[in-house]
């Protein structure tokens, strides 16, 4: 074998640079959309948030979702909804019982949190995660419903648009 | 007559390519990576405020300034025929220099558009593949007309909004949009409007 094509066969090396420029790339990218948010939220087709151009961040709070199809309060599901309204046998007027309960037992549970704690007092804060379809008439109820649990500050949930 | 330079002395080899030691930074990318994607944010989230009056929020409405003016009492109802914005007859009556569609009228105060591209615009966003109602709300109608009654009462801050029950939300979350403040043309900081919201029962 020629001297010239026996070195050729020695080292065949791949060219890292461009992997490296595309991963550099990603890595601003990815920095820069790093969120530690407090607040999940689960998009579905169920849940579509309305986008408006508020700018106040999100803070934690009990987390009262209503989507097409049901109404769960920090992701454990209470009460179905149906065409745009809770069924007749879970409301009492405008108060939907099951939703009255677990908000409730929240407040209770965050009440005697704020007993041992002063520092973290019990502001009644609720944030309101509600679909864009859903009527005035379900946010009225949900909203009256945790009037009445004393969720008095209401905190919707909104995308950000710009 | 030109001569190439020579070449003999460039294949002695002190001038070989040094190659960097890519792989530890390799490694340590493909470690990043999964972990930023895993904790990426692609939508931001933000919110409104708004309280409830009546139940247990002291806070909102206590220390109220002295002031020889009445409450505005700015009121937007929302209805299937648009909006009616009125305030309280006390202080928009009698021709005190209050915009005169203000005055309380059997039908809307502002009523709605069938700008089909608006209607598209407000109710779809980016959307491809959405349905949209034409005859819709009028939101910028119904912002200037706020933006007028802004000017004859600076001070005031407060704004209740009563929707109808059959309102779908998202109309809900757009007046307060365009109640809470607006960007002048031109200008680079936003002009607050209204920002304390507060969400009337509304008519059944």
């Amino acid at each position: 074998m020629p001297r010239k094509e026996r070195e050729k066969v020695k080292g065949a090396k791949l060219n890292i640079t461009s992997l490296m420029d595309i991963m550099t790339i990603i890595l601003v990218f990815l920095l820069k959309s790093y969120s530690t948010e407090d607040i999940q939220i689960a998009p579905s087709d169920d849940l579509r948030l309305p986008s408006s151009s508020a700018q106040k961040p999100p803070e934690l709070a009990v987390n009262a979702v209503v989507s097409k199809v049901n109404i769960t309060v920090d992701g454990v599901k209470v009460v179905d909804v149906s065409g745009g309204t809770v069924g007749e046998e879970y409301k009492r007027g405008t108060l939907i019982s099951p939703l009255f309960d677990t908000l409730k037992e929240k407040a209770d549970e965050a009440k005697a949190l704020a007993e041992r704690n002063p520092a973290n007092k019990f502001k009644g804060r609720i944030l309101l995660q509600c679909d864009r379809e859903i009527p005035f008439s379900l946010v009225r109820e949900v909203m009256y419903t945790a009037g009445q649990a004393q969720f008095a500050e209401f905190k919707f949930v909104v995308y950000k648009s710009e | 007559m030109a001569y190439k330079p020579s070449s003999r002395r460039r294949a002695g080899g002190d001038d070989e390519e040094i190659e960097l030691n890519l792989l530890p930074f390799m490694n340590l990318m493909t470690l990043l990576i999964p972990f930023l994607l895993a904790s990426a944010q692609f939508v931001t989230l933000a919110v409104i405020d708004s309280s409830l009056p009546a139940i247990g929020a002291p806070q909102t409405n206590v220390d109220k300034k002295e002031d020889d003016k009445p409450p505005l009492n700015l009121t937007i109802g929302i209805t299937n025929e648009g909006f009616t914005v009125a305030g309280s007859a006390a202080v928009l009556g009698g021709g005190t220099g209050g915009p005169g569609s203000l005055d309380e009228k059997s039908g809307p105060t502002v009523g709605l558009t069938s700008d089909d591209s608006y209607c598209r615009k407000v109710q779809c966003g980016g959307s491809p593949d959405c349905q949209h109602d034409t005859p819709c709300h009028d939101h910028k109608a119904l912002k200037e007309l706020i933006v007028q009654v802004k000017d004859e009462y600076p001070d005031e801050e407060n704004v209740i909004i009563a929707p109808n029950a059959d309102i779908a939300y998202h109309v809900l979350v757009s007046v307060m949009d365009h109640t809470r403040d607006h960007k002048p043309e031109g200008a680079t900081e936003r002009e607050i409007l209204f920002p304390n919201v507060v969400i009337a029962g509304g008519a059944k």
